[in-house]
């Protein structure tokens, strides 16, 4: 398997001693694996608007919809840091869990819940929020919400450059210089994957592997 | 065993209820993230700090494992993690990073989450599925079929519809044989093979040390065979997302394949034992267990029947 310099890998074949992961990009790790859902939080590059203020009004709900990787998941991390002690439910395939009655209620992958029991999270919720790829507008009028449609996707290239910056940065180990994505690089990579955060996330993952050193990174 | 000190600096007067101080292993890389380690054990300090600096010593005893790895997809690290319990507050908190490894240790290294070893012990067979999956492919097979028959009824009778219930019977049925080719592999190759027997020893080992692999089976009939192999393979498997966005990523890390028989005419009645010694690389990654994210040696026995279904299963070794 390829080694890096500095921090090296171990694995199946011939490696002496370990260092500090990435510190020879002075990272504290690869900035485009994945984070905690906090983190992903904090550092998520988003224009919420007046979601927040609408939200904590009462029978509001807010649906993020879009494609797989365009940044739904992001966006309602994003607006959870604005109610950090609202319950947050990542649903799974087949997941039924029981609701409390809440506030503000956040789920991730809404859809995925049988519209029966969907009905049962309505009764319970104040207001709610939620990412889903199916437009649930309909069905939340008819229970009373307020809807709010937010459509993730269509990324320009500064949105890009930010989210790369962000996490770079957020990787930093020590003062000093850290690996660098160019403008033209953005560029570049904003024609290739289009509004795919996603996918752009996972080429920078293998790119940085396999970097050995400071410097401009080429994409 | 790690030694340091906790510093602490007070702004203001407050009350702590406990300063801890605990290693913590945390995986980094393309899959979910997640942590363990032991609890604290005792506090360093609790009362009232005045404004002003303050030095804990401690000392800490690591546990055996699992070591730090830096891998392609997992990346397993440790940190020595302090916190003080300060009442309606955000605890402050701080660590440092500290390199975990195997030293002249020759004991067994705890695999990461301890309570996932034993479903690391187990090994299935493909065959093992058979039943489980009789109960999927019969009738996914027999409504794809029904459903073909329908549409092409429908389609002689002149209506288009026809055309919709073919493509999907045709769905159905696909699904039924992809099905039953993956999971009824083994059983129907067991038909010309016998029962096929596949001994691991040890499964229990450590970097440097061979694994015996016996493979054992009684043909039913005069077969012929292309060829035996057994593959050890070390591998990353981690998990990134969840739900519908749930995506494995796989890396391979080491692959070593030994031949145990080549091309071959066995008599029916005729009793074959073959075996081969699989050799665990002198720097071999421990075996990593924890949620969404591992390291795991396997080995693969294929035995490959021209013109029939070939033979294959794989079983997990522990690397320690």
């Amino acid at each position: 398997m390829a080694g890096r310099s500095g921090a090296r890998q171990n694995g199946g074949s011939g490696e002496a001693a370990l260092g500090l992961p990435f510190a020879h990009l002075n990272l504290r790790f690869n900035p485009f694996g994945e984070l905690l859902p906090e983190e992903r939080g904090r550092l998520a590059v988003v224009d919420l608007g007046t979601l927040p203020t609408e939200l904590a009004g009462t029978r509001v709900a807010v649906q993020f919809l879009g494609n797989h990787g365009r940044g739904k998941s992001t966006h309602l991390l994003a607006l959870h840091q604005h109610f950090p002690s609202a319950a947050y439910t990542q649903l799974h395939h087949g997941d039924t869990p029981d609701f409390q009655r809440a506030h503000v209620q956040f789920i991730d992958s809404f859809d995925q819940l049988a519209r029966r029991r969907r009905r049962a999270v309505y009764r319970v919720s104040e207001s709610i929020a939620f990412t889903t790829h199916e437009d649930l507008s309909n069905e939340l009028e008819r229970f009373g919400y307020r809807c709010r449609t937010h459509v993730v996707g269509g990324h320009s290239p500064m949105l890009v450059r930010e989210i790369v910056q962000r996490r770079i940065e957020f990787a930093r180990r020590d003062p000093g210089a850290v690996p660098h994505v160019s403008d033209d690089d953005i560029r570049v990579l904003t024609a290739r994957f289009g509004d795919d955060i996603r996918a752009l996330e996972g080429h920078l993952y293998e790119v940085f592997q396999r970097l050995e050193g400071l410097g401009r990174v080429e994409v | 065993m790690v030694r340091g000190v906790v510093l602490v600096e007070v702004n203001a007067e407050c009350q702590c209820n406990g300063l801890t101080v605990a290693p913590q292993w945390r995986t980094h890389g393309r899959g979910n993230r997640t942590n363990g380690g032991p609890k604290p054990d005792g506090v360093l300090f609790a009362g009232t700090w005045a404004p002003g600096s303050y030095e804990y010593p401690f000392e800490l005893r690591l546990p055996n494992g699992p070591i730090t790895y830096h891998g392609h997809y997992l990346n397993v690290d440790w940190v020595i993690h302090a916190r003080a319990d300060i009442p309606w507050a955000i605890d402050p908190k701080g660590g440092t990073e500290i390199v975990l490894e195997r030293g002249n240790y020759d004991g067994r290294l705890a695999p990461g989450d301890l309570t996932s070893v034993d479903s690391v012990r187990e090994s299935r067979s493909r065959s093992d599925w058979s039943g489980c999956a009789l109960l999927f492919v019969v009738p996914f097979l027999l409504i794809g079929l029904g459903t073909i028959w329908n549409g092409i009824v429908t389609l002689i009778n002149g209506q288009m519809m026809g055309l919709a219930l073919l493509a999907f019977g045709v769905v159905f049925a696909a699904a039924a044989l992809i099905f039953a080719s993956i999971t009824l592999r083994a059983k129907v190759a067991e038909r010309r093979l016998g029962p096929v027997e596949v001994v691991l020893d040890p499964t229990l080992t450590r970097p440097g040390q061979n694994v015996r692999c016996t493979v054992r089976f009684t043909p039913q009939a005069d077969i012929e065979v292309a060829g035996v192999t057994a593959r050890l393979t070390g591998r990353e498997r981690v998990v990134s997302g969840s739900g519908t966005d749930r995506t494995t990523y796989t890396h391979e890390i080491h692959s070593a394949t030994e031949q145990l028989l080549g091309q071959d005419h066995i008599f029916a009645g005729n009793a074959v034992e073959l075996s081969a010694d699989l050799a665990i690389p002198e720097d071999a990654a421990p075996t990593f267990v924890a949620s969404s994210n591992r390291l795991e040696w396997v080995v693969t026995v294929h035995i490959d029947l021209p013109r029939w279904l070939d033979w294959s299963r794989t079983d997990k070794v522990i690397v320690s």
